[in-house]
């Protein structure tokens, strides 16, 4: 297999989590989608570095701070709200939330039963909030609700599918 | 919007993009500080991520539409083909238009593009499950065991009623099976032909089903079921509850949490999401499960995952009855806010009942008993607690030692607790507290069966223990912590009762809360 296929293949095995890990620091979506592409970039540069006896999905996104650090100072659209020790830390304890995980795709499952379980206008705001990508003033508005309310509801939602995700996590766990 | 101090909804706040400087400064510094806000942020934010993950459809679309291209002609969706003819690949469209190297524009299409492909299995498989239309599954399509044509209860009447964008349904409309009420704003009681009543408060979405099931997707009822009326159901997208001879209240709040308390009798309650429900009548699998019973006093929080937890106190205007058709709306604001207490989760599932403006003679005393708080004699309850706020707690406290409640007011008050005479007078009161030399009487009506026996009306009648009343001036808005009762072992403590809280506005605001 040559460096190439080998990356690639690391890569696409650790893409999810290095996504989710990056959307959490940069929230304005072409800010995340430019981090993708940088990060990707970078790991390929960077490839020869890389130990191949440690996790290549950590490694990953310990590269994945740096460039995206490095992208803050060179102008981002919305700057990054966390001083870069903040972002290790969430690093850390995300780090420790992958710990004997399975595969990226068991979690994927996981939520999709969790989802598939809430009550459907409960679905209906996920829809609106990630599918559509609507503002909050846009889904109170189909919802007939406030903006406040919509916001309430969508945290109660979000806390529940990681509460949710969690349990079915450590089930999986439990049976691998 | 007032400014978020709590750590849930800075987060929320963070992932919505609408935190102000100063509540983004906040949430640096905790997550600076403090290594529990990083775990809770990392667990929340991490599902958010995953979400927008697996849910943005319209990439998922971009990458569908590459995928249904290439597979229309023979292409083999395999990354490793993609390795060669990248140049010659579209890949979904990016937003980045910063200069790249040949060298580099190639690795990042065929980056893109092989990226996309892991996505495209796990984003197709995801948009099909998640835009493949799964409502509801409608009772109403179920052959009914009822004739649908016979009206099963009528609107009696409403109050304050909004119907908005819904139809308006005249007082005295007989309701079918299959028919349904929904309204914005305001009460409607319901009375079943059975002698059930239920009231609803709005916002409300409810449809009458057969078999003496109503389906309550969003809203407040407040069931009064009728003897020989056993077997009432209530059913909500997360529970479903079945009558046991009983008042009970079920509400769905905006945050799709359903609230279930029971105010007298017994009911069961089963748990169950659609996954239970999908391909029959809402409520009908629920009660595959196994009920969990519940009794007068009790009360409990599922949320939209059907996870069950105790509810530690509601307010009771949140249940409108019947009676609250005959009743002006208490004016001002509310001074007892909130109720906690020392118990984990688990150890009870009794819930406190905050009463606004409330305590007059006859008023319930115990939400685990049918006592009334009365006037020890005929000139009725001592006329400065005249509808005071006040607090049902539950009489089985009296014998749990080292309990702590707290009661939150939210603004100057005079806080008084009803001492039952026959009980040793614990630290924490005498400590604090000043005996007013007033009393309170308690009618103790031993488990009456509904419509076999009611409490004697009027001050005076039937008291069977007196309480003296103390009293605490607390000087502005704040958490007070109670104690225990501190009954002695030998003690017989079922001759006695436990203590009462209720509180008045200090005098300088008095005017501008309840009359």
């Amino acid at each position: 297999m040559t460096d190439r296929e080998q990356f690639l293949q690391l890569y696409l095995d650790a893409e999810r989590e290095i996504r989710c890990f990056l959307r959490m620091l940069v929230r304005n979506q072409t800010d995340f989608e430019d981090a993708c592409q940088a990060v990707a970039l970078n790991l390929w540069k960077s490839f020869d570095s890389y130990d191949a006896t440690r996790p290549f999905g950590r490694w990953a996104r310990g590269v994945a701070i740096n460039v995206v650090y490095q992208q803050r100072r060179s102008g981002m659209r919305d700057p990054i709200l966390f001083p870069p020790e903040v972002a290790s830390d969430i690093l850390d304890a995300y780090e420790l939330s992958l710990q004997s995980e399975p595969s990226g795709a068991e979690r994927v499952e996981a939520l999709r039963k969790c989802v598939d379980a809430l009550p459907a206008r409960s679905q209906k705001f996920l829809e609106l909030r990630y599918g559509e990508s609507l503002s909050l003033a846009d889904i109170a508005k189909l919802v007939g609700s406030t903006v406040g309310a919509s916001q309430r509801a969508l945290s109660r939602i979000r806390a529940c599918l990681a509460r949710c995700v969690e349990q079915r996590m450590a089930i999986v766990r439990g049976l691998s | 919007m007032s400014k978020r101090t709590d750590l849930n909804d800075l987060i929320a706040g963070y992932l919505d993009d609408v935190l102000t400087a100063d509540e983004a400064e906040l949430l640096v510094r905790l997550l600076s500080t403090d290594p529990h806000t990083v775990e809770e942020f990392t667990r929340v934010a991490q599902a958010d991520a995953l979400l927008q993950d697996v849910l943005d459809s319209k990439r998922q679309e971009s990458y569908a539409a590459v995928l249904r291209e290439r597979m229309g002609t023979h292409f083999d969706v395999s990354w490793r083909q993609r390795l060669e003819p990248a140049d010659e690949v579209p890949t979904p469209a990016k937003s980045s238009t910063k200069s790249i190297g040949r060298g580099d524009r190639r690795l990042r299409m065929i980056l893109g593009l092989a990226a996309s492909l892991l996505t495209i299995t796990v984003g197709l498989w995801m948009y099909s499950q998640w835009n493949q239309v799964r409502p509801f599954p409608d009772p109403g399509s179920v052959a009914d065991a009822e004739d649908p044509s016979a009206p099963v209860a009528t609107l009696v009447r409403t109050k304050r009623m909004k119907w908005g964008q819904y139809d308006d349904i005249a007082d005295g409309t007989r309701l079918r099976v299959g028919e349904s009420i929904r309204f914005e704003r305001g009460l409607a009681e319901i009375s079943y032909e059975t002698g059930t009543i239920a009231v609803l408060k709005g916002p409300a979405d409810a449809t009458f089903r057969p078999n003496r099931l109503l389906e309550i997707r969003r809203g407040t009822v407040t069931a009064d079921v009728a003897e020989g009326d056993e077997g009432f159901r209530v059913d909500t997208p997360t529970a479903t509850v079945v009558d046991l001879s009983t008042s009970f209240g079920v509400s769905i709040s905006d945050e799709e949490e359903t609230n279930v308390v029971v105010f007298d009798g017994g009911i069961d309650l089963h748990l169950g999401g659609r996954e239970s429900a999908d391909n029959e009548p809402m409520g009908h699998s629920k009660l595959n499960t196994a009920p969990r019973y519940m009794t007068a006093g009790d009360g409990v929080l599922i949320d939209p995952l059907g996870g069950i937890s105790r509810l530690v106190a509601f307010n009771r205007a949140s249940f409108p009855t019947s009676s609250t058709f005959d009743t002006a709306p208490a004016r001002g604001n509310r001074l007892i806010t909130a109720v906690q207490d020392s118990f984990s989760e688990g150890e009870t599932t009794k819930c406190y009942q905050i009463v606004s403006a409330g305590l007059v003679d006859d008023a319930p005393a115990y939400v685990d008993r049918v006592y009334q708080w009365n006037g020890v004699t005929e000139a009725g309850i001592p006329k400065f607690l005249l509808l005071a706020d006040y607090v049902m707690t539950f009489n089985d406290d009296k014998y749990v030692h080292r309990l702590e409640m707290d009661v939150t007011l939210a603004a100057p008050a005079t806080l008084y607790v009803f001492l039952d005479d026959r009980v040793p007078q614990p630290e924490w009161l005498t400590s604090a507290f000043e005996d007013t030399g007033e009393n309170i009487g308690l009618d103790e009506v031993h488990y009456p069966r509904r419509g076999k026996e009611t409490p004697p009306l009027g001050a005076g009648k039937s008291i069977d223990s007196t309480f003296s009343i103390w009293k605490r001036e607390i000087p502005q808005a704040m958490t007070v912590r109670l104690g225990s009762l501190e009954i002695r072992q030998a003690f017989d403590a079922a001759d006695t009762a436990m203590y009462g809280v209720a509180a008045v506005p200090l005098d300088s605001n008095r005017d501008t809360l309840n009359p």
